[in-house]
């Protein structure tokens, strides 16, 4: 067998379905309108400080004016909208990327980068996986609204979704290397700690659970717990080789989120929602109705699309967006939900265990190695 | 897509990822760069914190006066208003906060902020605090520089 046909086999093999990509499509999409950006606070600002990054945005002389920013906001509101009721999927989800990469590129031309990248790129990837191909308007319109039952079952393009876990174990790797460097892993420094007393006194943030964690003063609570991060944060790119070990390492991260918004007061909620990607979500019980959604019977899709994203982007103008409590919200349910997969992991190896040691302690000789239920076959 | 394609894409990313980590290393963080947020360095050691933050007096025409933080004083945005500040007013060797469209703009925000008074001129320094982690001292602070804009000047 040689490598490339190991690196083809690897790349193609999973368990994830059109059905399960496109619940997982409506999540991101009602996800991202949430906590909508805006763009156009910083044409408020002197074009002096016009400071683009390393990169493309460094061909501009300054800000657009504030009009432009405003039609980014509505363009990326749209094509969310699009992406969420899965009209025209493939070109609005590559425009929710586009968009997003420019929009931000403006913001970050302010002298700060922030690392929501993975958030951004999703959707191109997920395009290319077929997260378009059910509950779309899409799928009603080549398909009709009636599908055979056992068309649910089919497996939606999986190279996309491996690129996507193969990225986000990198963007991960970039965290991991500094800190290996800056002395996290001395054991007479607690890292953890310590960003957690500076947020509270330097930045003044006062996380749910911090008094329960400035109470307690001892190396040897906080000195693993920088092992822990550093330890995930590399490991997780070794996670993608299998589906299991990803859906067990980011069920560790996004526990670790949670972790860090209760102690630091620090919400990676775009991360969970990449972190989403990974779920089976065809195995998630629905209701019958969801399932037979969206079943349109006007032609005028267009203009529910571009009206309901014109609707979103007014109210998100005029309120500001829902990120102040859909970020604390998504972190709870991600971080439990990660826990509850890790706890179920656990019960799994317990049985497969007892199994073992059953069919060891009876006079027949051993007939399976292992019950685990293979996540990389195809869902019957 | 191909075999291939698909091999040369993913090993394109594997090879990319370290070559922008020491593009970051060597020069400056590249946009758009597959990062997530490092928390290299560890705050303290000694059981000492410190913040260095700036503040904003501001002197009215009408003989008024006023002190601002940096977050009353930049708009309500999605990143961190202290790096904006600092961006704006001190890398590069402050030459960002002396060009006259920051000073126009400083201007024409602390006159809004205050309610439309003219303002004359602006003061901004930048305050070492430092905290004990073990409650040993009370926070001590300290001016580390100093920045007057008169605004008469720049009419």
């Amino acid at each position: 067998v040689t490598l490339a046909h190991r690196f083809d086999t690897w790349v193609h093999r999973g368990d994830l379905t059109f059905l399960a990509l496109a619940r997982f499509r409506i999540l991101y999409g009602v996800a991202a309108l949430l906590v909508l950006p805006d763009f156009h606070w910083m044409s408020n600002y002197p074009g002096a400080w016009f400071n683009p990054p390393l990169g493309p945005m460094m061909l501009l002389d300054g800000f657009p004016p504030e009009w432009f920013l405003r039609a980014l906001e509505l363009a990326l509101a749209v094509s969310l909208v699009a992406v969420t009721l899965g009209w025209r999927t493939k070109v609005a989800s590559f425009a929710v990327t586009a968009v997003s990469l420019v929009g931000y590129g403006f913001v970050y031309s302010l002298g700060k980068i922030d690392h929501g990248i993975l958030f951004v790129l999703l959707p191109s990837l997920m395009a290319l996986a077929g997260w378009g191909e059910r509950l779309s308007f899409d799928s009603v319109r080549r398909h009709g609204p009636d599908r055979a039952p056992g068309d649910i079952g089919l497996l939606a393009a999986q190279w996309p979704v491996r690129l996507l876990a193969l990225l986000s174990g990198l963007a991960f790797l970039t965290a991991a290397v500094p800190k290996v460097r800056g002395g996290w892993l001395d054991l007479d420094t607690q890292a953890v700690q310590n960003i957690m007393l500076s947020e509270f006194y330097v930045h003044g943030k006062e996380a749910w659970l911090v008094d329960l964690f400035m109470a307690i003063p001892y190396p040897i609570f906080w000195e693993p717990l920088d092992y822990v991060t550093v330890l995930l944060e590399a490991g997780l790119v070794l996670c993608v080789l299998t589906w299991r070990s990803l859906r067990i390492g980011y069920a560790v991260a996004a526990t670790f989120h949670l972790g860090v918004f209760l102690m630091l007061d620090i919400a990676f909620f775009h991360n969970l929602v990449v972190y989403a990607a990974f779920v089976q979500w065809d195995r998630v019980p629905a209701p019958a109705w969801l399932m037979q959604l969206p079943r349109p019977s006007t032609r005028a899709h267009a203009p529910l699309v571009v009206g309901a994203g014109v609707v979103v982007f007014a109210l998100v103008s005029g309120l500001g967006n829902a990120a102040p409590w859909a970020s604390p919200v998504g972190l709870l349910v991600g971080g439990a939900a990660g826990a509850a997969y890790l706890l179920w992991q656990l019960v799994e190896v317990r049985r497969w265990f007892l199994n073992r040691h059953t069919e060891r302690s009876s006079d027949e000789p051993p007939t399976a190695t292992l019950s685990l239920p293979d996540r990389n076959r195809r869902p019957a | 897509m191909s075999r291939v394609l698909l091999l040369l894409l993913f090993a394109a990313v594997v090879i990319a990822t370290p070559v922008q980590y020491i593009v970051k290393q060597k020069v400056s963080e590249p946009y758009p760069g597959l990062f997530q947020p490092a928390f290299g360095g560890v705050p303290s050691q000694s059981g000492i914190l410190e913040e260095r933050k700036p503040q904003i007096d501001v002197a009215y025409a009408d003989g008024s006066s006023r002190a601002f933080t940096h977050q009353e004083l930049l708009y309500d945005s999605g990143v961190q208003s202290l790096s904006v500040f600092n961006s704006g007013f001190y890398r590069d060797k402050a030459a960002r906060a002396r060009h006259p469209e920051t000073t126009a703009w400083l201007k024409e925000r602390v006159e809004e902020l205050g309610n439309g008074s003219m303002a004359r001129e602006a003061v901004i320094t930048r305050v070492n605090t430092k905290y004990s982690t073990t409650g040993a001292f009370a926070p001590q602070s300290q001016v580390v520089d100093e920045m007057r804009v008169v605004f008469q000047e720049a009419r």
